[in-house]
């Protein structure tokens, strides 16, 4: 790995978030959750940033891509509702 | 020595011998597999020029393969015009209908097959949920359906539900297990 200055630059956050709130449930009909994981031009953010666990970003992932097929949210640029 | 040589003979033409106990083997696999319960959840989008009856009759034709196939209906919602989050057909806004039910993975192809011939239908998508379901949890899952119903009736009025239909279809499915 090349050395760079600044090695832990973003601080890994304490927990993700669906562990932490056990009733918080990933699914693709929720689009308001789903959409704080999702960046203004409709890209998902990646989970350094976030903070959530593996298993949590997979299932987000799937989801965010279930509820762009049903145009839920767009698979780029901003939503327009 | 015959029986023998009448496997190689077989395996020669590429055709597998079937004793009796395997053709009895085969039927049950393919009565279960027939039967075989899943839960599947369809989200589908019509067009928003749509009228109401040629709604109900695209809804009405996907319930009927559905129930044709011994499957049941765990609910069915019609969650109206929705502005889309991306073009479809040219189109910007679209008729959501959503419908959770157990059925045979042979209906589900029968609906998609139906809606990609259809005109009205712009879009569909189809989930598993569930690989295999029996009586019991259709049921308890179709009555946790109509209590939330209820519950959403009495307090207030949820905003992302418009119409709320509910249907109960209760038949004999066979037992596979």
């Amino acid at each position: 790995m090349a050395q760079r200055p600044q090695k832990k630059l973003f601080t890994r956050k304490k927990t993700c978030r669906f562990c932490g709130d056990k009733e918080l449930a990933i699914n693709y009909k929720d689009v308001k959750t789903l959409r704080n994981f999702v960046s203004e031009r409709g890209k998902i953010i990646p989970r350094r940033i976030i903070g959530t666990c593996a298993t949590h970003q997979r299932q987000l992932c799937e989801a965010i891509k279930q509820a762009r097929q049903i145009a839920f949210l767009p698979y780029s640029g901003s939503a327009q509702g | 020595m015959l029986f023998f040589n009448l496997l190689a003979l077989c395996k020669q033409q590429s055709v597998r011998a079937e004793t009796c106990e395997g053709i009895v083997l085969r039927k049950k696999r393919e009565s279960m597999r027939r039967n075989h319960m899943r839960r599947y959840e369809t989200i589908f989008i019509l067009r928003p020029s749509a009228g109401e009856e040629e709604i109900n009759k695209v809804i009405g034709s996907t319930t009927q393969i559905i129930l044709d196939e011994q499957g049941s209906i765990i609910e069915l919602n019609k969650w109206g015009m929705k502005k889309l989050a991306y073009l479809i057909k040219k189109e910007s806004l679209g008729y959501y209908v959503f419908c959770d039910f157990a059925g045979t993975p042979d209906a589900v192809a029968e609906i998609e097959r139906k809606f990609r011939i259809d005109d009205l239908v712009l879009k569909y998508m189809t989930i598993k949920t569930a690989g295999s379901i029996n009586q019991e949890e259709i049921q308890l899952a179709i009555t946790a359906v109509s209590e939330k119903a209820t519950a959403v009736v009495d307090g207030d009025a949820d905003d992302t539900e418009a119409e709320l239909l509910v249907e109960e279809e209760q038949e004999e499915v066979a037992d596979e297990e």
